[in-house]
């Protein structure tokens, strides 16, 4: 081996690459050849020197790794099937209050829920329309009904002299009054049947023109 | 799964769908990945990006690999692509100025002074990048020349004629010095 063949695989001498049987030759030749020798000294102390320039580092921050799949145990099961639950339960109790709308009286002393009155106010929400000119006919028509009897104790005594003028006006005036009294007697009894009767009037107000014949029976709900 | 798998078998376990076969090679080729980066552009953060690019990079692209054997070149050539093509890349010189008390020394045989520490890696930084690629890989990372020629897609012929001419600027540079 020359000079420029040693040469050649120098950098694999230094690094340790060159198969056996090269290697012998390599070694032969770097015995007898000073400069050569001295090359791969220099070769050496070269490394070495640039090794020790750049120490290793560590990276800072956990560089990519990518997530394995998840082998799934009986904890973890477990938990997912106790999330999917909670959830049906949740959506259960929001559905169970959107049907039954329960009314929620809440003062200092205690809560109440009351599941009934929910369904009263529906039926009220669903009762047949009553309309002002409605309950003005069946006040009329209770009235005429009372009125030919307090007529008859309004009739004048027959036989009685003749009144005058001024004695006619007061007597009128009294008889206004008394008829006036048994209106508003007759008024007051009706309200109380309206309201023993479990009316609601008030939702009677806000219907429509389109009302039914005034003459039909009104079908009203009872509580 | 065990530590001693060759990067073949871990390969084909990863293309075959195991991710922690992935995982091994990122844990064994990390550290030098990184260092050799750091190496380059002298900027942690930026060797870490892209050490992290490299990775997810071979991870999608596993498939392509046709040599499995040589997962390591294959990954390092990533990354010399992947630092060519940064316009981060600061100067050599930055990158030689670079010098961390966090270097872990201890265990070198030839523990230095900073001022040589920092003469050497100025000589280095003065070399065309062409042959600080080369002089990395072969002298820090222990890269063959075939190994380096899949890295560097070069022939190995210039590959080695890359390495002399380097060595000898770095000899004469530090004769000059001393």
């Amino acid at each position: 081996m020359n000079c420029p063949d040693f040469q050649e695989l120098i950098a694999e001498r230094v690094a340790g690459e060159v198969p056996t049987e090269r290697r012998r030759e390599m070694d032969a030749h770097e015995e007898i050849c000073p400069s050569c020798r001295r090359l791969v000294t220099e070769w050496r102390e070269m490394q070495s020197l640039l090794v020790a320039s750049w120490p290793t580092a560590d990276p800072a921050l956990p560089l990519f790794l990518p997530n394995p799949p998840r082998r799934s145990s009986w904890l973890q099961t477990a938990q997912t099937w106790f999330g999917f639950a909670s959830m049906a339960a949740v959506t259960a109790c929001l559905l169970m209050l959107a049907i039954l709308r329960p009314s929620v009286n809440f003062d200092r002393r205690q809560l109440a829920i009351n599941f009934s009155q929910s369904h009263a106010d529906e039926e009220v929400i669903s009762a047949p329309a009553v309309t002002q000119a409605q309950v003005q006919t069946w006040v009329r028509q209770a009235l005429d009904q009372s009125m030919p009897q307090s007529g008859e104790k309004m009739q004048p005594v027959s036989g009685s002299r003749a009144l005058s003028p001024s004695e006619e006006q007061t007597r009128r005036i009294a008889q206004l009054g008394v008829e006036f009294e048994i209106l508003r007697e007759n008024q007051g009894s009706l309200w109380q049947q309206v309201e023993q009767h479990g009316l609601y009037l008030q939702s009677a107000w806000r219907v429509p023109s389109d009302a039914p014949d005034s003459n039909e029976k009104p079908k009203f709900n009872r509580r | 799964m065990k530590q001693g798998e060759s990067d073949t078998e871990l390969v084909e376990q990863a293309l075959a769908g195991r991710v922690e076969a992935f995982n091994l090679l990122v844990w064994r080729w990390q550290r030098q990945l990184y260092n050799f980066l750091l190496r380059l552009s002298g900027d942690r953060s930026l060797a870490e990006d892209l050490c992290q690019e490299a990775f997810l990079r071979s991870y999608l692209n596993l498939r392509e690999l046709r040599e499995k054997e040589r997962f390591a070149s294959w990954l390092f050539r990533i990354a010399v692509n992947l630092y060519r093509s940064d316009r981060r890349r600061p100067s050599p010189l930055a990158a030689a100025a670079d010098l961390d008390d966090s270097y872990d020394t201890a265990g070198e045989a030839h523990p230095m002074s900073r001022e040589m520490q920092l003469a050497i890696r100025t000589l280095v930084s003065r070399l065309k990048p062409e042959l600080r690629e080369v002089v990395f890989l072969r002298f820090f990372h222990g890269f063959q020349f075939d190994e380096m020629a899949v890295i560097l897609n070069c022939p190995v012929g210039t590959l080695k004629s890359r390495l002399y001419k380097a060595v000898d600027e770095l000899r004469l540079g530090l004769a000059s010095q001393s």
